[in-house]
């Protein structure tokens, strides 16, 4: 059967340089979203218990993900 | 953060009733369950003669994805966290987020409403308890629309009460 090697034209296609690139840029994103973010909270939001959970859960989650991107990479 | 007046007490903080914000996290929700295609799809184009195995550079995009929905996830949570409504016993104030780079503060004094309605409209709406109250006003902003609130009916009780204590209601006498 001929078979359509998508996947393999995808996995030529995304090179670990690529991926690097994306990890960078998503990266820097992902702080400047956290700068505003931060400035909104400390800015307009009552200090409540709410505020500070947030805060963690929000701090929390973008470690892993980041790491988890990281090991992704470094197993490439 | 808004600065209070003197002698001026705040009678009812509110946000928009919860299902709105729900109802966007379960938009994300489907985002986030996205990359769960590529369990399904494979399976599907092989049947077609079509090899869709990405490897070891999906767990990336995947996190990378997630990342992605995790930030607006916060930011939606922002925009709903922050747009509220205060009805002190001397003005009501909107404090309108949209996005974060666009936020507006308005705000009504009592003593210049002139008429206050509650409207609930539709099936979850008067399932729920929420609804708007849309506050006539002899200013220049006309009408004061507070949004999808919830006990709408509550909201305006507690507006009218606190306009017969304003001093135009009472002819300067409190």
């Amino acid at each position: 059967m001929n078979r359509l090697a998508v996947g393999a034209f995808l996995e030529r296609l995304i090179t670990p340089q690529i991926l690097w690139s994306v990890f960078l840029v998503t990266t820097s994103l992902c702080i400047m979203a956290t700068i505003i973010l931060w400035y909104h909270w400390r800015t307009y939001a009552l200090q409540t218990q709410t505020m500070r959970n947030a805060r963690i859960v929000y701090v929390a989650g973008s470690v892993v993900f980041v790491i988890l991107q990281f090991t992704a990479l470094l197993s490439l | 953060m808004i600065e209070l007046q003197e002698n001026e007490r705040v009678i009812k903080a509110v946000r928009q009733h919860w299902l709105i914000f729900v109802l966007e996290v379960l938009f994300l929700a489907a985002l986030a369950l996205l990359p769960a295609l590529q369990f399904i799809l494979p399976g599907v184009a092989e049947t077609m003669g079509i090899s869709l195995t990405l490897g070891s550079s999906a767990l990336f995009l995947t996190a990378t994805w997630l990342f992605f929905v995790w930030v607006t996830f916060f930011v939606v949570w922002t925009n709903y966290y922050l747009d509220t409504w205060i009805v002190t016993d001397k003005r009501v104030i909107d404090i309108e987020q949209k996005g974060l780079f666009n936020r507006s503060v308005s705000e009504c004094h009592l003593d210049r409403v002139q008429d206050v309605t509650t409207e609930v409209k539709g099936f979850l709406p008067t399932l729920l308890k929420y609804g708007d109250v849309i506050i006539q006003t002899a200013g220049e902003q006309g009408r004061f629309v507070m949004r999808n609130v919830p006990d709408p009916y509550g909201i305006k009780d507690a507006i009218v009460q606190a306009h017969k204590t304003t001093p135009s209601a009472t002819n300067g006498h409190p």
